[in-house]
């Protein structure tokens, strides 16, 4: 039996821990991110890395710190920006700078041309432990599943909660609820169960009675860390939401999965999950950004198409200060803003950020998009 | 008379401005902020006072990064960022104004505004070249007033060219420029060349320039500054009668709309506060390890209003009334 953890992102620890409970191995929760996860990042980390890196590390700390974990699992061996490099540096800063013992997993894509089955085997091995090959199979297939499902319910509930909160007066009302449904989601170990928990949260949450009005759609688009992990942008979603405006993110932790994870697939399994590609990403980013540009960029740029042809009153792009993919998008969301006379704010942020700057950023933009309603109308 | 209080807060400066109903400026009040923004605001009130006697004040409103530490103490009806605050003061002095450039203290600010509308905006983010705390900064270590920097900057015929990419820079080319022997009134021109420069390339970067502009913000008082913009972008900017308090200007407008729309009373606490003892307390909450530290604003031993803390918890229960005993403790 292992003790596992990981850098916590938002809600996505949910899925990691059905996954290793049901193989038996026992997931230790990653603390929530606070003021001193980011002070540890900012000191262990290179200056110049990217802020998601250095939270990230400050979390991998804090959880190596309990003496509670043997085993840390990573993604990010590979990647499309410096993402790539964060597996190799967790373990360098972490083992030879802090000096602390435990056994890294990095999960990289599996099936790539230039993958290495070795290594895959490597983590099956370890991930299977004493278990025999049947009962591994099987808690691993139950494990899949149940996660899948938990994130897939987490992330509906937030999607809920990003919309309500702009509607009623008393938010709290509706964070309880959702805190409460997202405690026992986590704790649960039947599909069934998830299902119901999530059912009743949504309606309790649905019946809470909308006490404000003209209320503006906003879209989120940038990068992912950032953007899930609320402590990262200082919670700028709720800012929002509290100033009546609902949101729709354009990214999610399963999603994110299936970007990384489907286009691996061989072709049969490919059309089994269903993977349909990123053929919108490429035709609603044309003709602003017709590349890759690494990260999340190009889907920045073709989210916020897609949110201004969905009638949506602007977006709020979200990324980490210096994030290349991001830093280009932005540059290219001017272009698109102009074009389509569609309002954008660009928020970046790492340790430095304030909140006295961002809450008259967030206010102004709230201002503006209030002011095109009534001139439209 | 009916009068609507505009009350702007920034970090270097206090402003504020009362204005009547048929829109004319009946006192404006510019004053150093000096660390101690209650201080200022309750200075700030007493010589508005003594300008409008006893007309009867009908709503405030607050701006600036202490506006909701001066709207807890003033008892204002409405509290706006200054972006919007801005916006509205510069459409109502110039109403077919396409773009704002607005310096002030600490931070910058460019306003795009088409039909009457902002459509776009930016503040800038990291360095504080170019603001006016800089150009004091400078003023003070060449021993010049700031208020004779511009005077200097005009009788230049050779700015010289001075990196404006950051104030640290910005200051070592200086003192090289000076031992180097060029005039101060070209190193002056230079440095006010190079800040509209730094401005335009960074605050202003793929912002839709289009005239009229105006210029607003303490720093429009400086003409090294002012001539500087007109050379780069090749049109004149004007400079409103009120630029150096046209945020509070703006909330004054703001709060006569929001008042008259809404047909509330104020909620004005009244110029006798200028009496009362303000004070703010602040203590690092334990709760998590976040450590926020939390600022109670008291009138008094009278917890007014409380905030810095990231979960709200103390926020939200301020609001509903259940910390108000725990906070008094504190005190």
């Amino acid at each position: 039996m292992r003790r596992i953890t990981l850098p916590r992102m938002g809600y996505s620890y949910i899925g990691f821990r059905a996954v290793f409970d049901a193989l038996g191995h026992e997931f230790v929760e990653p603390p929530p991110i606070t003021k001193r996860t980011i002070d540890l990042g900012v000191k262990y980390a290179p200056e110049f890395a990217c802020f998601p890196f250095k939270i990230t590390l400050g979390s991998l700390i804090e959880a190596l710190s309990t003496g509670k974990v043997d085993t840390i699992i990573t993604a990010g061996g590979i990647g499309p920006c410096r993402y790539g490099f964060y597996g190799v540096m967790y373990e360098k800063i972490l083992k030879e700078e802090l000096g602390f013992d435990f056994d890294f997993i990095l999960l990289d894509p599996p099936i790539k041309p230039y993958g290495n089955m070795k290594k895959v085997w490597d983590i099956v091995l370890k991930w299977k432990g004493e278990l025999s090959w049947r009962e591994f199979i099987l808690r691993l297939t139950k494990g899949f599943k149940l996660a899948w499902r938990k994130l897939k319910k987490v992330e509906d509930l937030e999607a809920l909660i990003l919309k309500k909160r702009a509607w009623v007066k008393d938010i709290s009302k509706v964070e309880d609820l959702f805190n409460e449904a997202i405690r026992k989601i986590n704790l649960s170990m039947d599909l069934d169960e998830v299902d119901a928990i999530y059912k009743e949260a949504k309606d309790s949450i649905e019946a809470i009675p909308d006490d404000r009005g003209d209320v503006l759609k906003v879209g989120i688009v940038g990068e992912i860390y950032t953007i899930l992990e609320p402590f990262s942008n200082l919670n700028t979603e709720r800012l929002l939401n509290e100033r009546g405006v609902e949101i729709e993110r354009s990214v999610w932790t399963t999603e994110f999965i299936e970007y990384n994870v489907f286009p691996g697939l061989p072709f049969p399994l490919k059309q089994m999950v269903g993977w349909k590609g990123k053929d919108d990403i490429v035709k609603y980013s044309k003709p602003f950004l017709n590349e890759f540009v690494g990260g999340h960029g190009r889907e920045s740029v073709a989210h916020t198409v897609m949110f201004k042809e969905r009638g949506f009153d602007g977006v709020v792009h979200i990324l980490p200060f210096s994030c290349m993919p991001e830093v280009v998008a932005r540059g290219i969301l001017e272009r698109v803003g102009r074009e389509l006379d569609f309002p954008i704010l660009s928020l970046s942020f790492d340790e430095f950020t304030g909140e006295a700057g961002l809450i008259t950023r967030i206010e102004a933009f709230i201002d503006l998009l209030r002011m095109r309603r009534r001139m439209a109308a | 008379m009916r009068v609507y209080l505009g009350i702007d807060i920034g970090s270097v400066s206090t402003k504020l401005v009362a204005m009547s109903d048929s829109y004319e400026v009946l006192s404006a009040v510019y004053l150093r902020t000096a660390g101690r923004p209650i201080a200022a605001l309750l200075e700030g009130l007493r010589m508005v006072e003594k300008d409008i006697g006893n007309a009867e004040v009908c709503g405030v409103g607050t701006t600036g990064s202490a506006r909701f530490l001066a709207s807890v103490v003033s008892g204002a009806d409405l509290v706006k960022n200054e972006i919007t605050a801005h916006a509205v003061a510069a459409i109502h002095e110039l109403p077919d104004v396409k773009t704002v450039f607005e310096i002030g203290g600490q931070d910058s600010k460019i306003i795009i505004i088409r039909e009457g509308v902002v459509v776009d905006f930016a503040m800038n983010t990291i360095c504080a070249a170019g603001t006016g705390s800089f150009l004091d900064h400078q003023a003070q270590r060449l021993g010049i007033e700031i208020e004779r920097f511009g005077e200097y900057a005009l009788k230049s015929k050779n700015p010289v060219r001075i990196a404006g990419r950051c104030t640290v820079f910005a200051e070592s080319d200086m003192i090289h420029k000076q031992q180097m022997g060029y005039s101060i009134e070209d190193i002056i021109a230079g440095l006010c060349e190079a800040l509209v420069r730094n401005y335009l390339a960074n605050v202003a970067k793929g912002k839709d320039l289009k005239p009229p502009y105006v210029f607003q913000g303490g720093v429009a008082a400086n003409l090294g500054i002012r001539k500087a913009f007109e050379k780069e972008i090749g049109f004149p900017v004007y400079v409103p009668k009120y630029f150096h308090v046209m945020g509070a200007l703006g909330m004054a407008i703001l709060v006569k709309r929001y008042v008259e729309e809404e047909g509330i009373k104020t909620s004005f606490r009244g110029f006798r506060i200028v009496e009362d003892r303000f004070t703010s307390k602040s203590f690092e909450c334990s709760h998590c390890p976040n450590g926020c530290e939390v600022v109670v604003i008291y009138r008094g031993s009278e917890p007014l209003a409380c905030w810095g803390d990231r979960c709200g918890r103390w926020q939200d229960k301020f609001g509903r009334g259940s910390v108000v005993g725990e906070l008094k403790e504190v005190a």
